[in-house]
């Protein structure tokens, strides 16, 4: 007797979906930090590239005038300002990076989770420690062909 | 004496209109005057027309999310003294399919919730008078990630869900973690079926907009990395376990 | 109900991830102080220590190895956020995608893998 089919009333509902913009990462800056994060590691991609063509190098023979070559290839002007830029680019990648770790944990101390901040000092004092070791290796001449 | 604000306002009425447009509206407020009470100011006074979602007015009920200047805020605790001098534009939450006015259809995060099994699945079924036991510490895992009140806001932030609408989303991770972290669930590997599929945690890129945005504090950005971990951790056991899936 | 096997990609992009940020930007730094060796001139750790020292790295069985961990690490995290940067940029990623980048990655890794053998065992 309370039947209503759908014939008597139909539905005046006509959801309107907004289309999605190729550009939509420009639109805020939120976003455009993100995909300038997204994008900084191919700076370490280029130095990547860089060091491969050194490993050629050095692959090619057991005489050294190839690896020459290359030392004096990184040594240019050109490819030490691109390496500045990436230099940049891959602190970015850095900063970004640790800023990022702590949450990708959930160790409980005392009762609690473990604050970020103690992942991030720990990240900051690799990071420290590392280029440290590796200044003082490359200075010192202990490391050689 | 009360300042004016200038609002615009994103108006549908799926009967008349083709497509959304916007409506200027002035609106008076004070210190205190939250966008909530100034949209409820041009409903009684200025256009009785306009439609929107609320009800607690103090952000616990997660109805009134929209998007405010292009961030995705709760009406109740978005204040337009922090607007003064600009332009209000109030459009409906993101990512969403528009019903009418600033009403979104989440009827796709509704079902997408209830996917993840969102209660306590027990190793045994607990008698009547039988109570779980669970220590303040084993709160303290989970508690944040079940302060989710389901506004929607995480999910008007997130790029993926936006590119992908088969993405189960931040809030609904959030809520699989918060009963995979809990002392008395044992449901975890039920969960990681729907979390280990490319539209469960794997469409993720740690954006993190989704938990800038997000009114509570849950961090579900949080919860889907150390769900990738539940995942990667159920990936291997899978593969160098015989006759998984 | 299909497994995902994104945790694969996912974990080396993690291993790389963090092998760039804490080792790449040293080295970065310290290729700045690379200088030009004279015409008919050799490698001198005496005269130039960080010349020497990019030569162990590319040259020397040890330091070749640790290169192509370095140079792993870099290729496979940042074309594993090209795949996903490319999904973000709307365009429409399949298995071709997929398989362009990681094979370049792998096609890097193993060529960087075959030089730094050929520094181990000659």
């Amino acid at each position: 007797m309370f039947e209503v089919t759908k014939k008597e009333a139909p539905s005046k509902r006509k959801p309107f979906n907004r289309p999605v913009e190729a550009n939509w990462w420009t639109r805020k800056k939120f976003y455009t930090m993100y995909m300038i994060r997204e994008s900084s590691v191919l700076f370490a991609m280029l130095f990547a590239l860089e060091l491969l063509a050194g490993m050629i190098c050095a692959a090619t023979g057991n005489d050294t005038s190839c690896l020459i070559k290359w030392i004096n290839f990184m040594a240019s002007w050109p490819v030490k300002i691109v390496n500045v830029i990436g230099l940049f680019a891959v602190l970015y990648h850095t900063y970004t990076w640790f800023n990022l770790m702590p949450k990708a944990q959930r160790l409980m101390v005392k009762g609690e989770p473990m604050p970020g901040s103690f992942v991030k000092v720990a990240l900051y004092g690799a990071l420290f420690i590392t280029s440290l070791v590796a200044i003082a290796l490359a200075a010192t001449g202990l490391l050689s062909i | 004496m009360a300042d004016k604000m200038n609002m615009e306002i994103l108006r549908y009425r799926p009967e008349q209109d083709e497509k959304p447009w916007v409506q200027k509206f002035e609106v008076p407020f004070t210190h205190e005057t939250s966008l909530l009470e100034a949209l409820c100011y041009i409903k009684d006074n200025l256009d009785g027309s306009l439609s929107f979602r609320w009800s607690c007015r103090m952000a616990i009920c997660g109805s009134c999310g929209m998007m405010v200047n292009g961030t995705p805020r709760l009406a109740c605790k978005t204040f337009l003294r922090d607007y003064a001098g600009e332009v209000m534009r109030i459009e409906p939450l993101a990512n969403f399919p528009i019903e009418r006015d600033l009403v979104v259809d989440l009827s796709d995060f509704i079902e997408k919730l209830e996917r993840i099994k969102p209660y306590i699945i027990p190793k045994e079924e607990k008698k009547d008078d039988e109570e779980y036991l669970q220590t303040p510490t084993q709160l303290e895992k989970y508690h944040q990630f079940s302060g989710c009140i389901n506004c929607g806001l995480c999910y008007a932030a997130c790029p993926q869900y936006k590119l992908n609408k088969e993405f189960i989303g931040p809030a609904v991770i959030a809520l699989a973690y918060r009963y995979n972290l809990d002392s008395r669930d044992a449901g975890m590997k039920q969960r990681l079926e729907l979390l280990n599929q490319e539209s469960g945690v794997w469409s993720c890129t740690f954006v993190g907009y989704c938990s800038q945005v997000c009114p509570k504090g849950v961090d579900p950005a949080s919860a889907i990395q150390l769900s990738k971990i539940h995942s990667t951790t159920d990936y291997i056991i899978s593969k160098i376990t015989p006759g998984a899936d | 109900m299909k497994r995902s096997n994104e945790p694969i990609f996912w974990s080396i992009f993690g291993a790389g991830g963090m092998l760039v940020a804490i080792f790449v930007p040293v080295l970065i730094a310290l290729s700045f102080f690379i200088t030009k060796i004279p015409e008919g001139e050799q490698i001198n750790a005496a005269k130039s220590s960080i010349d020497a020292a990019f030569a162990w790295f590319t040259y020397s069985g040890f330091g070749s190895f640790i290169c192509f961990l370095t140079i792993s690490g870099c290729v496979w995290h940042a074309l594993h956020r090209v795949y996903h940067g490319m999904h973000d940029l709307t365009i429409h990623v399949n298995f071709a995608h997929q398989l362009i980048c990681y094979g370049l990655a792998f096609i890097i890794s193993l060529i960087a893998l075959v030089a730094c053998a050929i520094r181990m065992f000659s």
